[in-house]
């Protein structure tokens, strides 16, 4: 082997010793009086005698002329421990165990609780026992976007799961939750604002329900209050009673004495009032003694018109946290959005955002599900469409009425108004249910043979309209199968005594309802036939008529007949809301919001071919 | 660790320490109550051994960072003395030498549903005949050998109302915490 090959050799592997020290060096300071010369270099590639095989060293320093003992290099590393971020939390003065609300407070509506099983928290294919190194089900919580300290964010992150949480508590459920569920009880959980939009049916009363449970368990609240539809209330104390039965929970009603104590009772942590009565009591919370940890708003499209004065008497409420319940958070138009914005976060959201800017902004609060995508065995609703021809008579009163209606619509000019087109449209819609003169209805007809089946079969059907008298009309003409009436007319105190006899008595087959008095919060799921005998303007609110029987705990295919009179201004309407139920589908998948979902201006006066008149467009 | 608190016996520590290239390692302390609630979070910042400790350490470096290094400093710093410390890092048992508290390792075998975030348990150099360990309900407790009464102290831990709680989804909450607390290091 040549000379400079062995010298090429120890030159490499002086360079990887050097490069160890020097790296040495960086991380020890201590090292910083090693030699840093060229000749003193070679001692260091001698002391660690590291040269590959079979090579001569060459030149090697003659110890004892320089030195008497070879150099000593002492390595001490450095004993220092690495820095560390350290975060203590408040052991939980806790959880309240759910022993400890045993008597029931004044003004509460505490009852028995219903038979109820501990949450499960094991996978399915789980044994039963020793449950501590097994694999559960996990449901986190996840901080939400808009904190910003990470002691705050790390606090939620380090929570247990939710089903360890209801499992140390020993809560008990009457029944399973779904995994959605959890999850959305976990996104409620740590929220200052947020809206549960999840499709009818699928459970938010209770996500709110145990959400507000939990919170108030876990002492991370006090209080809260509850707001809903008047005819919705005793729906929510039989919830309350069904999902958390220890927790108090009291109605503002009666007088205003009655109403002012209440409101001030610490007793109850969770009091319901309904949005009507929000209005003559709004000198009461909005005084600064009253303070809510929690304020939800079931039915929050009921604040989409945000200078209502409900809206503004809502807004008011002193509190920390707000919620929105709604499987329609878009009814008509983005500005309902907007509106429930104005509520939960003042100021997030503006009427002229771009779309995608809307978006972002409303992402990490809103939480939006529906049923063909989380529960993938729930039995199917089956759409049906009984499109019928008018009888003769109604065919010609039909005829009439459009012919005559329209001359009238051109005779107005320029000072016509979409309220004249409206006039125009609910007449011919009321013929297309009953002859004006004779009382003939094919629809009618239609829908009595198919009620004979449903009760034939043991079956109960819902039946709506829109209006009351027509409801009368079909009542008397299915007298023999017991029909019981759930419409605006019905006091809301005898409501649910109605909807206990359409359950239990086996006579009883059809309920009727209007649209507006049983399209929310109603639970009818053991109803399998929904009829619409005419049809809403607007598909959101239809899909929550159809949901009080297509919900969660349903056990057969829910079959909805949508009854139509064709070559009418019913199937005129119904072509233009199947748009736009095409567009309701994406509105939560894709930027393409539609800006309406019930009919606009245009689309009224388009329903006879008219144009919208310059005076109603400046309007 | 301050030994003048009185030690709670539904309070358990989890150590996690984990790796995460090019930063390092990064670890984390975790100590909950008997409902699994959280009382206190440590961790580190991201240590990347020095090329002297990589030399002189060799195959005992993970045990050197892990335990003696990250556990040992995040252990001196809690105020709320757990009875017991489980670890999911085989090489974070070596802090034993420096404190009087037992600590188990609990073989991993979850991480596959966990989301990791890019954090890597440090491989495991010794062989489990090397520790001491016991079987419970199926699932190996390792400690170090030379700690013969730790093994009392698993029994009473397992049998104290603790086998109600899932002891190894702790260390799923340290990996999040970490990476929530470290967001410049997470993985695109």
């Amino acid at each position: 082997m040549p000379e400079n090959a062995v010298q090429s050799s120890q030159e490499y592997n002086s360079q990887v010793i050097v490069q160890s020290y020097a790296d040495a060096l960086e991380c020890t300071p201590n090292l910083s009086s090693w030699p840093h010369d060229a000749t003193e270099r070679e001692d260091i590639h001698l002391w660690d005698g590291k040269l590959l095989p079979g090579l001569q060293v060459t030149n090697l320093p003659d110890w004892n002329k320089s030195h008497d003992l070879p150099k000593v290099l002492a390595i001490q590393l450095s004993q220092s421990l690495p820095r560390t971020i350290g975060f203590s939390f408040p052991e939980s003065s806790g959880w309240l165990t759910t022993t400890k609300h045993s008597t029931p407070q004044p003004g509460s509506n505490r009852e028995e609780a219903p038979a109820s099983v501990q949450l499960d928290v094991r996978s399915s294919d789980e044994p039963s026992v020793g449950n501590a190194l097994q694999t559960p089900r996990r449901t986190r919580l996840q901080p939400p976007k808009d904190l910003v300290r990470l002691e705050d964010r790390l606090y939620y992150v380090l929570q247990p799961p939710l089903e360890t949480i209801a499992q140390s508590a020993k809560l008990t459920f009457p029944f399973q939750p779904f995994p959605y569920q959890m999850e959305g009880i976990a996104f409620l959980f740590p929220r200052s604002s947020a809206i549960l939009a999840d499709e009818m049916g699928l459970g938010k009363t209770m996500q709110a329900i145990t959400a507000i449970r939990m919170l108030l368990l876990s002492g991370e609240m006090r209080d809260a209050l509850l707001i809903c539809p008047k005819p919705l209330v005793t729906n929510w104390v039989r919830e309350f009673r069904q999902w958390a039965p220890e927790i108090p929970v009291a109605v503002i009603e009666g007088d205003s004495s009655k109403r002012a104590w209440v409101w001030s009772n610490p007793q109850a942590p969770v009091k319901i009032a309904n949005y009507e009565l929000m209005l003559r009591d709004s000198s009461i919370i909005n005084d600064e003694s009253i303070h809510f940890d929690l304020v939800v708003l079931d039915e929050a499209q009921r604040i989409k018109n945000r200078n209502s004065t409900t809206s503004e008497v809502v807004r008011a409420i002193p509190r920390s946290r707000s919620w929105a319940l709604t499987g329609t958070p878009i009814e008509n138009s983005i500005e309902d959005l907007v509106s429930i914005f104005e509520f939960l976060s003042p100021g997030t959201l503006r009427d002229d955002m771009h779309l995608k800017s809307l978006g972002k902004a409303t992402r990490d609060h809103i939480l939006r599900r529906t049923k063909d995508k989380v529960l993938a065995d729930m039995p199917p609703k089956l759409f049906r469409n009984a499109d019928l021809d008018l009888s003769h008579e109604q065919r010609l009163s039909y005829r009439i009425a459009e012919e005559e209606g329209i001359v009238h619509l051109s005779d107005l000019g320029e000072s016509i108004t979409v309220q004249h087109v409206f006039e125009l449209v609910l007449r011919l819609k009321q013929i297309c249910n009953f002859d004006p003169v004779t009382g003939a209805s094919s629809k009618l007809e239609r829908l009595e043979a198919d009620i004979e089946e449903v009760a034939a079969s043991g079956q109960k059907a819902i039946v709506f309209s829109q209006w009351v008298e027509t409801l009368d009309v079909i009542g008397t003409k299915l007298e023999r199968f017991n029909p019981v009436y759930y419409t605006g007319r019905v006091p809301s105190k005898k409501r649910d005594n109605v909807i206990e006899q359409f359950r239990n008595d086996p006579k009883c087959s059809v309920i009727l309802m209007s649209y507006g008095a049983g399209a929310v919060g109603l639970n009818l799921q053991f109803c399998h036939y929904v009829f619409l005998f005419d049809r809403w303007w607007n598909p959101a609110v239809e899909d929550q008529a159809i949901n009080r029987a297509h919900r969660l705990g349903v056990k057969q295919p829910v079959t909805v007949t949508r009854m139509m009179a064709v070559e009418t201004i019913e199937q005129r309407i119904h072509d233009v809301l199947e748009q736009k139920r095409a567009l309701l589908q994406i509105l939560f998948e894709e930027a393409g919001t539609p800006r309406n979902l019930g009919l606009n201006q245009q689309e009224i006066f388009g329903l006879f071919g008219l144009q919208v008149p310059k005076v109603a467009k400046a309007a | 660790m301050d030994a003048s608190h009185t030690p709670n016996p539904f309070h358990l520590g989890f150590v996690s320490i984990r790796e995460r290239s090019p930063h390092g390692y990064f670890g984390g302390f975790l100590v909950i109550n008997e409902l699994a609630r959280p009382l206190e979070f440590h961790c580190t910042l991201p240590l990347q051994p020095s090329r002297a400790q990589r030399i002189l350490f060799g195959p005992t470096l993970d045990e050197f960072v892990c335990g003696e290094q990250i556990a040992r400093a995040m252990l001196g710093k809690v105020k709320t003395k757990p009875t017991v410390v489980l670890t999911d890092t085989a090489a974070a048992l070596s802090v034993r030498h420096w404190i009087d508290v037992p600590i188990f390792w609990l073989q991993e075998e979850y991480q596959a549903e966990e989301p990791s975030n890019g954090f890597a348990i440090p491989s495991q150099k010794r062989s489990e005949s090397e520790y001491a360990s016991r079987v419970i309900r199926g699932k190996p407790f390792y400690w170090l050998p030379s700690y013969t009464g730790d093994g009392a102290a698993l029994d009473a831990l397992m049998g104290d109302g603790v086998s109600q709680l899932d002891l190894r989804e702790p260390f799923g909450r340290i990996v999040e915490a970490l990476a929530e607390a470290h967001p410049r290091s997470k993985v695109a």
